[in-house]
């Protein structure tokens, strides 16, 4: 805790760039907020249901699991954050938390204390759209699990989940990662597909002929079969826009 | 506490690599039926089709058989 390297946002900055057209002022003052890096060891909550927070998370490496729960406390994954997320933009404008963050596994993050980010983005507007714009991805992640829960097969939830992550880790770019750090257990992507741990076992057995899913990674083996598998299509994560299509509605 | 296997026997054999932390036996064959339900629920969605004689295997980690579920044993069917 307490370690402070502004330039550990780089990674922060380069995503806010994929998608909007961003001053050097306004990229510097991006890079210029203060951080706080921290360790979450795996299965402990970082912003428990319902803790006021004061920061932003942004996750350096490892994988963060948004989560809800049922009144008898069975938990739901709602979104996994991955390297290169500021998992809880959201709380900038709303500080109590709505869901939880629990790391899934060792997950080294930065905290991006409130205020300087609302004292940034009243100076500069532009990044307020911005951050509103990558809130908006995540918005669309989200209701991609929801049709996976509703209306995919077991098969096709994992797919989808699998291909969505490659994509993911792979932003700014037109191709995907064939092979990325995936440190879940079945329960744990059992929890983010809505299926029982044996159920996600079984499946990845199906699957095996084009994706291999070890302990803390996934190997793909074979991305059209399984992209046609998942019913996945890239474009919602909105990962590889051209340069001359990246947005700035307000004036400078 | 201690470590549950919940190996699979359906049209393939599907070994449970990880194991679940629970904390006797009772919780164990609970965890299986829930697990069963769960299973046979998508697969009647999917398919249509579930064989009731298909079990869960329920082993400790040195790969004694603890206790054997068929899917039957997890559901309460009526004509």
């Amino acid at each position: 805790m307490a370690h402070r390297n502004s330039s550990n946002l780089q990674p922060f900055l380069d995503r806010l760039n994929l998608r909007s057209r961003l001053l050097k002022e306004e990229q510097e003052a991006v890079l210029n907020l203060p951080v706080y890096a921290a360790q979450v060891r795996p299965n402990e909550d970082h912003v428990a249901l319902g803790e006021m927070t004061d920061h932003a998370t942004f996750v350096v490496s490892g994988v963060l699991g948004r989560f809800d729960q049922n009144a008898n406390g069975e938990r739901q994954i709602t979104a996994l954050h991955i390297a290169g997320d500021m998992a809880d933009l959201n709380s900038v404008v709303e500080p109590r938390a709505t869901s939880a963050l629990q790391a899934l596994s060792t997950t080294t993050i930065l905290q991006v204390p409130h205020r300087p980010i609302r004292e940034m983005t009243a100076r500069y507007p532009a990044l307020a759209e911005a951050f509103w714009r990558d809130c908006m991805v995540d918005a669309a992640v989200l209701a991609q699990w929801v049709v996976n829960l509703g209306r995919r097969s077991a098969a096709a939830r994992i797919a989808h989940l699998l291909c969505e992550t490659a994509t993911r880790c792979r932003q700014g770019d037109d191709k995907q990662a064939l092979r990325f750090d995936f440190p879940l257990t079945q329960a744990q992507l059992a929890d983010a597909t809505g299926l029982t741990s044996i159920h996600v076992n079984r499946t990845l057995k199906t699957l095996s002929g084009t994706v291999a899913v070890a302990q803390k990674s996934v190997d793909i083996l074979d991305w059209d079969a399984l992209a046609a598998r998942g019913d996945f299509n890239r474009t919602y994560l909105q990962a590889d826009i051209r340069p001359s299509e990246r947005l700035r509605i307000m004036a400078a | 506490m201690a470590r549950y296997y919940f190996h699979l026997h359906d049209y393939v054999d599907v070994p449970d690599p990880e194991g679940q932390d629970l904390p006797d036996l009772a919780a164990a064959i609970a965890h299986a039926v829930q697990q069963a339900r769960g299973l046979a629920g998508e697969l009647i969605k999917e398919t249509g089709r579930v064989v009731l004689s298909h079990r869960i295997d329920i082993e400790d980690a040195d790969g004694a058989v603890l206790h054997t579920l068929r899917l039957a044993d997890a559901l309460s069917i009526e004509q």
